[in-house]
């Protein structure tokens, strides 16, 4: 090895110890320099602690607040005392070890401060989980079960009841936990519980909607009911009133069912009522429609009588007397509401004109 | 004392079967319900916890556990309803666990129609242990009664006045807990427009008294106005309120003045598919600042698409939330929250199930000496069941984890609510 090789390595080693050295040296300030913060931070807190302690100290009435603020006193006490023992090792010549070391005290000495200031305010039932918040959220939910106690029809359907008493039951546990100052326990709880109760209030709204449908519903057939009532007094049915008083009946079942919150049965009576109803205004209609088809062959064997008569022909002569016989039945049948029989005479005298009109040429 | 309440809880029952007994015509108006249930809260945090013992006294990482229910339960209620429309009610229940039990009674009553009410309503709830170590604070006896007005004030106009008092008395007191009663007052105006909207005034003001230490009684006042109803193609909800607490004490750091704004929108894209936004603002405005009651803002803010099919539902859609410490210290705890929402909605006749996930971080801005940035996630199941005839199994569970950068900082929160219960 020639002497510029050994050289170079000598160089290279002496460069790295040198270069190690440094390190090391900027390792221990940083590791220092960021003792030296946490000290200053636990001092900080420290000193928010003693005012927090100090704040009221004389005011309390209460022995146990009184036992409480001895309590954090007595933990800023400790945590000075263990604040001191740390800023021993804030020392240049302290080691690495030694600064770890007086790092835990410090961060144990903060540990105490905070305890000490969440005990002041625990006592006080102020804060800790922001008790306001708390109480809020409590309030939030009861005014949610108020809500949809209110805009459930009667109660809540039977379908979610089990699943809004279960509610109802977490949210007199969130009360107690928050009674009992178990205060992130009660807020979980009771916000669970109003995310139950959300959810059902959307199915209970469309339950609402549903029945706001049905009601007027039967709204409408009331009326429908009312004013077939009036058409079948002019149509002088019994067969149609006896369909109305059954309608009638269907109706009322239908209002008990809905008061019973027994939907689907209000619907099918509904329905029914309906049915019963169109069978009866039908059954008019046709009756109408008849009789006006009684008055109208009235009239045109009335006109063309004369003129079949004058024809002469025997056979036009018989069906005319035919057509007026089929007539006086279609009326006698009209009147007892026998409509069906009634149509079908008025059809077969009609038949009996017109054969008598095209004999007499026409 | 338990005496006096184990009376109550009899008559509670008594009452309740007496009103059903004279109702024999009706045989819907007397529903039991009777079941088993589990119910457990458990929140678990990791602490540092120290030896004070010599000169070495260390910081150790601890996990601590504490379980706020842990109830194997069986439960009955009577509830006695004999009028359809829902006009009066009677209900007693009765919860055991093999270490305490719950009793409560809650009576329903109102005259008039829909549109003008008056109501009464009484609950008493009363919690006992009959067995095992008492902790503090647990046994209780609560009376909660309302007297409500509903008013129909004109053809589109409505109005609504409450009364409540409150009154929680424990039978230990101790450091944190203490006897309070509260004393609430609402109203509340409401016009609906010719389509069905709605829009609203309320009003209430709230005293608390604490017998044991003045010191903490309160006066609160809030109002608020808001807007629901349609708006162009779809559907929203706007109210901005307000909160006033004053405390029993002349200048007090803890009273404020707090300000809500919400708004949310809801409108349809497609057929199946809808789209949801909501925007929720706090600002607590202190009367004194101090490191403990800093004023601030907290803004959150989500975007979710829902498809709808069927019997199902699929929402998901961003959420934001940021917190703004109006703080002269330069290590507030100022952060943003960023975070994925996904939910799953099933309704069927006889079952239900809401499913939904929260994944997210939160990054705290300014380096604060209390919190460390965290990865959380929370998961919420909400089923009901009617398997047959009238069995129900109703289950809600939530649980979230925070995995902190501060491993001291992390916790997890466990909650279920289970029960299977048959009416009759």
């Amino acid at each position: 090895m020639n002497r510029h090789i050994k050289s170079f390595i000598i160089f290279l080693v002496v460069m790295v110890l040198f270069g190690s050295t440094a390190t090391a040296q900027s390792d221990h300030s940083r590791i220092r320099n960021g003792f030296a913060e946490e000290l200053q931070k636990t001092d900080r807190v420290i000193e928010q602690a003693r005012i927090a302690i100090n704040r009221n100290n004389n005011a309390y009435d209460s022995y146990y607040l009184r036992i409480a603020n001895q309590q954090a006193e007595k933990l800023v006490l400790n945590a000075i005392a263990l604040q001191n023992q740390a800023k021993i090792f804030d020392n240049v010549t302290s080691s690495v070890a030694d600064i770890i070391v007086g790092e835990k005290k410090t961060l144990a000495a903060r540990g105490l401060a905070i305890k000490a200031i969440t005990i002041k305010k625990r006592a006080e039932g102020k804060v800790e989980e922001n008790e306001h918040t708390i109480l809020r959220q409590l309030e939030k939910t009861d005014r949610l079960i108020e809500r949809l106690r209110e805009n459930a029809p009667a109660n809540v359907p039977d379908r979610l009841k089990s699943a809004f008493d279960t509610a109802l039951e977490n949210q007199r546990r969130a009360w107690e936990l928050f009674r009992e100052r178990a205060l992130r326990a009660s807020l979980k709880l009771s916000r669970q519980t109003e995310k139950t109760l959300e959810k059902l209030g959307e199915h209970i709204r469309a339950g609402n909607t549903e029945n706001r449908r049905l009601e007027n519903q039967i709204a409408r057939a009331e009326q429908k009911l009312e004013q077939t009532r009036l058409e079948i007094k002019e149509c002088n049915s019994d067969e149609a009133r006896e369909l109305i008083s059954r309608a009638d009946q269907e109706m009322s079942s239908c209002h008990r069912y809905l008061s019973e919150n027994e939907n689907e049965m209000a619907r099918n009576s509904l329905k029914n009522a309906q049915r019963l109803m169109q069978r009866a205004a039908r059954l008019c209609s046709d009756n109408q429609s008849v009789n006006r088809a009684v008055a109208r062959l009235e009239a045109d064997i009335k006109i063309y009588s004369g003129q079949i008569i004058a024809g002469g022909d025997p056979n036009a002569i018989g069906l005319l007397e035919s057509a007026g016989q089929h007539l006086r039945d279609a009326k006698r049948l009209c009147e007892s509401g026998e409509n069906e029989a009634c149509a079908a005479s008025v059809k077969a005298a009609q038949m009996n004109l017109r054969k008598a009109l095209r004999l007499t040429g026409n | 004392m338990r005496i006096n309440k184990l009376s109550s809880v009899v008559i509670i029952f008594v009452f309740v079967l007496a009103g059903g007994k004279f109702s024999v015509a009706n045989s819907t108006a007397l529903t039991v319900r009777a079941g088993i249930g589990y119910d457990f809260v458990s929140q678990q945090y990791f602490i540092d916890s120290v030896r004070f013992s010599g000169s070495d006294s260390l910081t150790e990482l601890s996990l601590l556990e504490k379980d706020y229910l842990d109830d194997k339960k069986a439960l009955l209620s009577v509830s006695f309803n004999p009028d359809s429309k829902g006009h009066y009610s009677l209900e007693g229940s009765w919860e055991q666990t093999s270490e305490l039990f719950r009793a409560g009674g809650r009576g329903f009553l109102s005259f008039g129609d829909f549109y003008n009410q008056l109501q009464a309503e009484l609950n008493v709830d009363i919690k006992e242990r009959y067995r095992g170590d008492i902790i503090e604070g647990e046994e209780m006896t609560i009376l909660d009664g309302t007297i409500r007005l509903k008013k129909q004030l004109a053809d589109n106009f409505n109005g609504k006045i409450s009364l409540s008092g409150e009154s929680v008395i424990y039978d230990t007191v101790g450091t944190y807990i203490y006897n309070y009663s509260r004393l609430r007052s609402y109203i509340e105006l409401n016009y609906i427009t010719e389509n069905y909207n709605s829009i609203y005034l309320t009003f209430g003001a709230e005293k608390r008294y604490v017998p044991d230490t003045s010191h903490l009684d309160y006066n609160l006042f809030r109002g608020g106005m808001g807007y629901t109803g349609s708006v162009m193609d779809g559907s929203t909800s706007a109210e901005v309120s307000f909160e006033s607490k004053d405390y029993n004490q002349i200048d007090d750091p803890d009273d404020y003045f707090l300000t809500m704004l919400h708004a949310d929108l809801r409108f349809s894209i497609s057929d199946r598919l809808d789209l949801i936004t909501d925007f929720e603002m706090e600002h607590y405005n202190f009367s004194e600042e101090n490191y403990i009651n800093e004023d601030y803002y907290q803004t959150h803010l989500g975007l979710y698409t829902v498809w709808e099919m069927g019997d199902f539902s699929f929402s998901l859609g961003p959420e934001i939330e940021f917190l703004t410490i109006d703080s002269k210290s330069e290590n507030d705890d100022d952060y943003f929250e960023l975070l994925g929402f996904a939910g799953f909605d099933y309704f069927q006749g006889f079952v239900f199930l809401f499913l939904d996930n929260q994944f997210g971080h939160r990054r705290y801005l300014n380096n604060p000496i209390l919190y460390s940035d965290f990865v959380f996630d929370r998961v919420s199941i909400i089923g009901s069941l009617s398997i047959f005839w009238n069995l129900n199994l109703d289950v809600l569970l939530s649980a979230e984890w925070e995995w902190h950068q501060n491993e001291s900082d992390d916790s997890r929160l466990y909650l279920l609510s289970s029960s299977l219960t048959y009416s009759f």
